[in-house]
């Protein structure tokens, strides 16, 4: 038993395999926030007045906010002014027009983590809109896209490039005085990505961003911003990977997906930024504020995640479903070992007639995690019809973890048929007796079964993000068999 | 404590005093009770856990407290639902009648009213009347409390006829009556008692009453509650019920709400010792607009303990109903079985359900389910019902009826049973068609 146990701490002292920083120069903003700071981005991005306006109003706003505390969360007080918040690597300052024009120090950057960038991306069939902490640094089938009409751009350009179509459609998902991290966002992001499908268009590739966190105290504020016009298609992938340090590195997201008419936006998220050690030191905190407005009639949006990373994650994808017919998907894994903590899950807020929703979430806990399931299925008195089934089961990997389920369910229609299940028990020991007795090691038929308790989640990822959640599980479940 | 006078229901204290029982210690609890609701204040919907239950509107109404007010002069044979062959104890807008109450006692058991036994030695009561309590309702009980019960049975008694606690409520003018019942139930080592506490409103009423129940069972105890609330059409009801169970012991829970303007049942259960058990049973039937909040907490505190909640919600009119199920299960506690099911029933446009089922769990050898689930009533059931002759109005009540039938049938007494069968029944529409099918088939 005694060695047993050692090969089990062995395992869960595993060491991120990705964390690394890379020496590039950055031109980074003095720590502290107020509005001179706010002008000075707006002035490095050469953004139109608006959008300083907007940023002013949100950061105006903030200064009113409290951080919220109802999650089941334990948050180290976070120092708002010691956060340096406008980096960029020094080559956005003569921007590089092709790959060979790209820093070859990102670029080697990008091979470590796996992103090849040009030869994934052609063998892929991947365009991959690389962020380098703040600004992007390189996009690829750029033309390939154009062709089809299809706008994928960082959201600086898009700012430059399609004022108007910002000016529309930001805020609309999540305003700017939402929640204490979005008005955060609003006021100080940075970059991010902005897609627009037109009408009845089906985006002819997966879109992929990498996202990747690397000068010291800076934080990340990326903004996302997706369109499909009437009729059209979009996957869109998110993953990430971060260098290894000690300091608390905040990471405050907002993402806005609109789907007019008859439209389907996919999402997938892989997110294994650096967790902190396994005395919980450091690591990411992930404040994410995702939301997709299914705005016309038949319209749908899938969110899949999969969240191994970060120390803290506060997050909850949720749709919106405003148009008839529309269709609400939320697909979860989310993984706590040693000290992360995270409070995730979703809202389904139905208002159109015969709207459906599924929710899918897999939580596991190990070591010392807490991993807590929250979500909201609210039917309106409007929603004549309206479906939901939820589904939240949790594993449980030893005895310190802990895994937790706090589902509201609002309904104000009589026609609804709403569904909640949910499980928690611990990984099954007949399970492991069976493979074990057949030659499988207690570590693979582990991964085994968790994979298992994962599938109905992977299967909804893109082949190849399917295959890198699973690694990932993998990676950080190593040896948390106890 | 400068502006009490501005608190709701803490004004009139200083009035009240000189007529609640106890000495020096109890008037020390009073005072501090008071105190944490000057500084805390009455839940807002800001609270979490009254998010969906909003009393701004009790704590502006005004009522007089129990002592204060007259007895009605009334006739209240016949109102009780059943009639049972065992102890009974009435009381009236909160004041105990020894005239309508029934005696029997068997050997084993001792029942006092509350102020008799705060009277005779109140700090032999400690652990239930200092405990700490989140409620600010429950402060208030603990501050003007004056009349309830004391049930204690001594080791080894098993009890075979079930205790009754009537607390009618008439209408009172001009003002309406607020009461603050004191429940406490102490059951020694493998003592088994049943008590029904049954709150009935009389036509007009608009009073308010505001329970605070205990219930400890020693080891091997089992203890049975069956809380009935047919509240009138204009009454708030609060309660909040703390049980303790040590190893080995049983706490089984039945409430039935069928009436009351605005009713919300707290019920915290601590499982303390290893292999204690507690079942939670519940039934809703709101109309109008009725609002039933039921928040259910139970807290597994040590291994191979096993709990199970079942409630079950029928909406009708403007009704709104709310549940909220708590299993919490501490570190280290293993071996736990925990399971929850809400399940509700829709029946108008305007009707609201809000359940959150919640797991708070932090040991892993542990299985746990919950379930939640809306909706209306099941087409192919109807139809197999109307294929067979039955009009669909008729079909429609039968299968309210059986889906209301889960949660009764679990009532251990028949009569009592019977009795709340019938209150469903009178509830819903077409109830005579119904009973005429329920007798022929039995």
């Amino acid at each position: 038993m005694a060695t047993k146990e050692n090969e089990v701490e062995q395992h869960l002292r595993s060491e991120y395999r990705y964390g690394w920083t890379t020496d590039i120069e950055s031109d980074t903003a003095p720590p502290g926030l107020n509005e001179d700071i706010i002008r000075l981005i707006s002035r490095k991005k050469k953004e139109p007045a608006f959008m300083l306006e907007w940023r002013l109003q949100a950061y105006r706003h903030w200064l009113s906010m409290r951080e919220p505390d109802w999650a089941h969360l334990r948050i180290a007080p976070i120092d708002y002014q010691a956060i340096s918040y406008y980096s960029a690597p020094r080559t956005s300052k003569n921007a590089p027009k092709s790959l060979d024009e790209v820093d070859p120090k990102l670029l080697e950057t990008y091979e470590k983590l796996g992103v090849p960038l040009h030869e994934r991306a052609r063998l892929a069939g991947v365009a991959v809109d690389a962020v380098f902490d703040s600004v992007s640094v390189a996009t690829t089938f750029r033309e390939k896209l154009a062709e089809a009409g299809v706008i994928f751009c960082s959201f600086s350009e898009a700012v430059r490039d399609y004022p108007e179509l910002v000016e529309k459609y930001l805020g609309t998902v999540v305003p700017q005085k939402d929640n204490f991290f979005a008005a955060l966002n609003s006021a100080v992001f940075s970059d991010g990505s902005f897609v627009y499908v037109p009408k009845g268009v089906r985006c002819p590739m997966e879109l992929s961003t990498y996202f990747r966190i690397n000068a010291q105290n800076t934080g990340q504020f990326e903004r996302t911003l997706i369109i499909a016009d009437e009729g059209a298609y979009v996957s869109y992938l998110e993953g990430c990977t971060a260098p290894q340090r000690d300091e608390n590195q905040l990471h405050a997201a907002v993402v806005e997906l609109i789907a007019e008419k008859d439209a389907e936006i996919k999402y997938s998220t892989v997110q294994n930024w650096y967790p902190g050690d396994e005395e919980g030191r450091g690591g990411i905190y992930n404040f994410v504020t995702k939301r997709g407005d299914a705005r016309g009639d038949n319209s749908k949006i899938t969110w899949t995640q999969v969240e191994t990373g970060s120390a803290i994650t506060w997050k909850y994808p949720s749709c919106i479903l405003r148009g008839d017919n529309s269709v609400g998907e939320f697909y979860s894994v989310a993984l706590t070992n040693n000290y992360q903590q995270a409070d995730t899950g979703t809202k389904m807020i139905h208002m159109g007639k015969n709207t459906r929703s599924t929710i899918v979430s897999k939580g596991i806990s190990a070591g010392k995690g807490q991993n807590a399931y929250r979500g909201l299925v609210r039917i309106t008195p409007t929603a004549t019809g309206a479906r939901n089934y939820t589904q939240c089961d949790s594993l449980l990997i030893g005895d310190e973890c802990g895994a937790h389920t706090f589902p509201y369910v609002e309904v104000r229609n009589p026609t609804a048929v709403l569904e909640h299940e949910a499980t928690t028990s611990k990984i099954s020991e007949d399970q492991l007796f069976y493979l074990m007795q057949r030659g499988i090691s207690e570590e693979d038929a582990t991964n085994m079964i968790v994979n298992g308790f994962c599938k109905d989640v992977f299967r909804t990822l893109p082949m190849e993000f399917a295959v890198e959640a699973q690694n990932l599980l993998a990676v950080s479940l190593e040896g948390a068999v106890g | 404590m400068n502006d009490m006078a501005s608190i709701p229901f803490v004004g009139e204290f200083r009035q009240v005093e000189g007529h609640l029982p106890g000495g020096a210690w109890v008037t020390k609890l009073r005072e501090a009770a008071l105190a944490r609701i000057g500084e805390q204040g009455f839940p807002t919907r800001r609270n979490e856990h009254w998010k969906y239950t909003d009393v701004s509107a009790l704590l502006k109404a005004e009522f007089i407290p129990a002592p204060l007010a007259s007895m009605p002069e009334a006739f209240f044979q016949g109102v009780q639902r059943f009639e049972l062959d065992c102890h009974q104890l009435v009381f009236l807008n909160g004041v105990f009648r020894p005239n309508l109450s029934s005696n029997s006692l068997p050997a084993g058991l001792t029942v006092k009213t509350l102020a008799a036994a705060i009277e005779e030695d109140a700090e032999a009561l400690q652990p239930f009347l200092a405990r700490e309590r989140d409620s600010a309702f429950a402060a208030l009980n603990t501050a003007f409390m004056h009349e309830g019960v004391l049930i204690e049975a001594a080791p080894g008694t098993v009890l075979e006829k079930p205790l009754h606690l009537v607390f009618l409520s008439a209408a009172h003018e001009p003002q309406p009556v607020v009461t603050h019942p004191r429940i406490i139930v102490r059951a020694g080592r493998a003592a088994a008692l049943r008590f029904i506490e049954s709150h009935l409103g009389l036509e007009g009423a608009r009073n308010f009453t505001n329970v605070v129940t205990d219930v400890l069972a020693e080891q091997g105890a089992q203890v049975r509650q069956l809380r009935l609330i047919e509240a009138a059409a204009d009454e708030s009801h609060i309660a909040n019920i703390h049980a303790e169970l040590r190893r080995d012991a049983v706490f089984v829970n039945h409430q039935v709400c069928i009436g009351g303007k605005l009713v919300r049942n707290d019920i915290r259960v601590d499982l303390v010792e290893e292999n204690a058990s507690v079942a939670l049973n519940g039934l809703v039937l709101a109309n109008g607009s009725e609002h039933v909040d039921n928040h259910l907490d139970v807290r597994h505190m040590a291994p191979r303990t096993q709990s199970d909640q079942a409630y079950r919600c029928i909406l009708d009119g403007r009704a709104r109903a709310v549940f909220n199920g708590r299993v919490y299960i501490a570190p280290r506690a293993q071996k736990i079985e925990a399971n929850q099911a809400s399940n509700n029933l829709l029946l108008s446009k305007l009707a609201e359900i809000d359940t959150k089922p919640e797991l708070e769990i932090y040991a892993d050898d542990v299985k746990c389910s919950h379930g939640a689930t809306v909706g209306q009533l099941d087409e192919n059931m109807l139809f197999y019902l109307r294929s067979r002759g039955v009009d669909a109005d008729t079909a429609r009540s039968l299968l309210i009826y059986a889906f209301a039938d889960e949660i009764i049938r679990r009532i251990g007494i028949a009569s009592v049973r019977a009795a709340v069968e019938a209150a469903v029944l009178g509830r819903l529409p077409d109830a005579d068609s119904i009973r005429h099918f329920t007798m022929e088939a039995s």
